[in-house]
C-alpha cells in the first residue's frame, strides 16, 4: 500500500509542477527581455544625451572668450572680448601688419620702428590666441556647456540614477578638423601691400584664407582656424576626430575646432558614451585694421632768390594770392638799386577747391601715389577704388590754414564692418583716434614736371638803380613723398606734396 | 478506473498550463510591441529635435518638424503620429520637441486596445551665428 500511495501521488503532480516551472521560466524570460529591452533604451538615451551635450559644447564654445591687448580692441566683438569668432580676425589684422613690414622692407621704407611695431603685433595676436587657446583646451570649459545640456536629457529607462553627467575619467580632446579648408576670412588681392602671398583659395568668387595651413609673413607663422562656410556646428566620426588631433607643422598654439567629451550615468552600473562635434560661429569677415587711417599733407613752400642767393622762404595756401617776399633788397654789381620782389601765388589750386585737383595741381604721375593710398585704404575698406578715392578727394574742398587730411572709416555696424570713408582735417573727430608706432621712412615717389612762369609768377620793382625792372622768373615744381605705415599705430600711410615756386630776381634786364 | 482517471487529469493540467501559458505568451507580445513603438517614438523625437535645432526660427522649425513627421511610414501598430509641441527657446538655445504616437496593442487586453505613447527631445540649437 504505501509504495502504491507513492506512485500515485508522482503521476497526479507531474504535469502541473513541469507547466509551473515552464511558466516561471517563461515569465523570467519576459522580465529578463523586458530589463534587455530597458538597458538597450537606456543606453541609447545616454548616448543620445551624449550626442546633444557634445553638441553643445561645440556650439558654445564661442562663448569662450578672452581679453585682447588694446591694439586689438577694432576686432573684438561688442563686449570687447576674443573668442572663436573673431580670432581670425585678430590674425588677419598681424597679418596685414606684418605683409605690410615685409613689402616696407623690400621697397626700402623700412625703419626699426616699423619693424618693432609690427613684432609687437605679432606677439600681442600670439599672446592672445595663447590664452584663449588654453581654455579652448581646458575640460573646464567644455564641462559646463556638456552639464548644461546633458542635465536636461537625463537616461530616464536607467532609472530614478539615470541622470547623465561628463566623465571624471574622460579624456577631454580637442583637435583641428577639415585641414586646409576655409577659414572665416576673405580677402580681395587689392588689399595686400606688393608681394604678399598668403595661403588662400577661391571659392564662389572670393578669395579665402585657408585654416590650419600655416605660411610665412616678415618671418613669423600665421595660422588660422577653419571655420568652413554654410556648415553650422555638428557631430563627427571617432576616426574623423582622432586622425585631426595631431599638431599642426610650424603652428605652436593652434585654436582648436572640434571637441570630444564622453558622459556617463551612475545608475545600476556605470555606463559610459563619448561624442565629438565641430564648431563654427557661422560669422565670415573680411580681412581688415578696421581703425586705421591714411594722410595727405599739402603744403606749398615760395623761396626767393635775388641775384641767386635765397633772401627769403614763405608759404601760401590753396588761393590765389600775392606775396612780396623781397623788400628793398640791395643790388650788387653789375645791378644797382633796391628791389622789391613780388609773386602772384596759389595759382596752381585755381581749377578747383577740392583735395583731387590739389593733388594733381601740376603735370606729373599722379596714379602711383593715388594707388598706395588705395592699396592701403583698402586694408580698411575693402574694395575701396581709384575711382572711389577720386570721388572722395572731389567731395573735400580745401580748408584754409589746414594741411594735412585724415582718411578714415567710419562704422555704423557693431563689428565693425562695411565702413564708410570719410576726410577731416581735424583728427579729433575721429573717435577712436590714438596713434601709436609703425611709421616706415618717407621715400621720394613723384617729382612733379617743373613749370616756368607758370601758373605762378613774379615781378619786380627796383628804385634807385640802373634799371626800373630786371630778369625775373618762377620755377613751380612738386615732389611727393610716401611714408607708409604697418598699421599697428592706426597710421598705414602718409601722402606729403610739397610744392616750390622759386621766384628768381636777377637786378638786370634778360640778355 | 486508474488509467482513465490518469489520462484526463494530464489533460485538464495541460489545459490549465496553456491557461497559464497564452496569456503570458500575449503579454510578452504586447509587451515587446509597446517596447519597440516607444522606442521608435523616442528615436523620432530625437530626429525631429536635431532637425528643429537646424532652423532659425520658431517658425521654421516647426514646418521643418511638420514635415519630418508627415515622411514618418504608419503601419499596422503604429496608427498615427502628431506633433504636440515644438519649443524653439533662443534664450536657452534649445529646441524641444514632443511626440504622441498612438500606438495599437497587436493583442488587444480588457480595457486597453490602444496606447498614446509620448516622447520629449530637447537638442541646442545650432542654426544661430554667434552673437557680434
Amino acid at each position: 500500500m504505501r509504495n502504491r500511495s507513492l506512485k500515485i501521488r508522482g503521476t497526479r503532480g507531474a504535469s502541473l509542477g513541469l507547466i509551473a516551472m515552464g511558466a516561471l521560466l517563461v515569465i523570467i524570460a519576459i522580465f529578463a527581455a523586458f530589463q534587455f529591452a530597458v538597458y538597450m533604451g537606456g543606453s541609447r538615451e545616454l548616448r543620445n544625451s551624449v550626442d546633444a551635450a557634445a553638441l553643445n559644447v561645440s556650439k558654445r564654445m564661442i562663448e569662450v572668450k578672452v581679453a585682447p591687448d588694446p591694439e586689438y580692441s577694432d576686432i573684438a566683438d561688442t563686449t570687447g572680448n576674443i573668442g572663436l569668432m573673431n580670432i581670425n580676425r585678430l590674425w588677419a589684422k598681424a597679418y596685414l601688419i606684418n605683409a605690410n613690414q615685409e613689402a616696407m622692407m623690400k621697397e626700402g621704407y623700412s625703419t626699426s620702428e616699423s619693424s618693432t611695431s609690427a613684432s609687437v603685433a605679432y606677439q600681442k595676436a600670439e599672446a592672445t590666441n595663447a590664452n584663449l587657446a588654453s581654455m579652448l583646451n581646458s575640460k573646464t570649459s567644455g564641462d559646463q556647456y556638456f552639464k548644461q545640456m546633458a542635465g536636461t536629457k537625463p537616461a530616464k529607462l536607467l532609472g530614478a540614477d539615470g541622470g547623465v553627467t561628463t566623465n571624471t575619467q574622460s579624456t577631454w580632446a580637442v583637435a583641428m578638423v577639415n585641414r586646409g579648408a576655409e577659414s572665416n576670412i576673405n580677402y580681395q588681392q587689392q588689399q595686400l601691400p606688393d608681394g604678399a602671398q598668403p595661403n588662400g583659395f577661391n571659392q564662389n568668387g572670393k578669395l579665402w584664407l585657408r585654416g590650419y595651413s600655416p605660411f610665412v609673413a616678415n618671418g613669423q607663422p600665421f595660422c588660422f582656424t577653419t571655420f568652413r562656410n554654410n556648415e553650422m556646428p555638428h557631430l563627427i566620426s571617432d576616426t574623423v576626430f582622432s586622425q585631426n588631433q595631431g599638431p599642426i607643422p610650424q603652428a605652436s598654439n593652434p585654436i582648436p575646432n572640434a571637441f570630444r567629451e564622453s558622459g556617463q550615468t551612475n545608475s545600476m552600473q556605470t555606463i559610459s558614451a563619448a561624442a565629438n562635434a565641430v564648431a563654427n560661429p557661422q560669422r565670415q569677415f573680411t580681412m581688415a585694421i578696421p581703425h586705421s587711417f591714411v594722410t595727405i599733407t599739402i603744403v606749398n613752400h615760395a623761396k626767393w632768390f635775388v641775384q641767386g642767393t635765397q633772401v627769403a622762404k614763405t608759404t601760401y595756401g590753396f588761393t590765389k594770392e600775392t606775396q612780396q617776399g623781397v623788400v628793398k633788397k640791395k643790388l650788387h654789381d653789375p645791378a644797382s638799386g633796391l628791389l622789391d620782389g613780388f609773386a602772384s601765388l596759389g595759382n596752381e589750386y585755381a581749377s578747383g577747391n577740392n583735395l583731387w585737383t590739389a593733388l594733381n595741381a601740376l603735370p606729373g604721375d599722379h596714379n602711383t601715389p593715388a594707388m598706395k593710398l588705395v592699396q592701403r585704404i583698402n586694408e580698411f575698406k575693402p574694395g575701396f577704388t581709384l575711382q572711389n578715392l577720386q570721388q572722395l578727394m572731389q567731395s573735400q574742398n580745401l580748408v584754409p590754414n589746414a594741411n594735412t587730411y585724415y582718411i578714415y572709416p567710419v562704422y555704423s555696424s557693431p563689428d565693425s564692418t562695411n565702413p564708410s570713408v570719410l576726410v577731416t582735417t581735424t583728427p579729433n573727430k575721429i573717435p577712436w583716434f590714438n596713434p601709436g608706432l609703425g611709421l616706415g621712412s618717407s621715400n621720394l615717389i613723384v617729382t612733379e614736371e617743373m613749370q616756368k612762369n607758370q601758373p605762378n609768377y613774379c615781378w619786380d620793382i627796383i628804385t634807385e638803380g640802373k634799371y626800373a625792372s630786371g630778369q625775373h622768373y618762377t620755377e613751380v615744381s612738386g615732389k611727393i613723398f610716401w611714408q607708409p605705415g604697418t598699421g599697428a599705430g592706426q597710421c598705414l600711410g602718409n601722402l606729403w606734396v610739397g610744392r616750390l615756386t622759386q621766384c628768381i630776381f636777377t637786378g638786370v634786364p634778360a640778355p | 478506473m486508474r488509467t482513465r482517471s490518469g489520462k484526463g487529469q494530464s489533460l485538464v493540467e495541460v489545459m490549465a498550463g496553456f491557461m497559464v501559458f497564452i496569456p503570458l505568451a500575449f503579454l510578452a507580445v504586447d509587451v515587446v510591441g509597446v517596447t519597440s513603438a516607444s522606442q521608435s517614438n523616442e528615436q523620432l523625437a530625437e530626429s525631429l529635435a536635431r532637425v528643429a535645432a537646424n532652423q532659425g526660427s520658431q517658425a521654421m522649425a516647426q514646418r521643418a518638424a511638420e514635415d519630418a513627421v508627415s515622411n514618418f511610414q504608419t503601419n499596422a501598430t503604429i496608427t498615427a503620429v502628431t506633433l504636440e509641441l515644438v519649443k524653439y527657446d533662443v534664450g536657452l538655445g534649445q529646441v524641444s520637441i514632443t511626440t504622441a504616437m498612438n500606438f495599437k496593442l497587436p493583442i488587444p487586453m480588457p480595457g486597453y486596445t490602444t496606447m498614446i505613447l509620448r516622447s520629449n527631445a530637447v537638442q541646442p540649437i545650432v542654426a544661430t551665428p554667434a552673437p557680434l
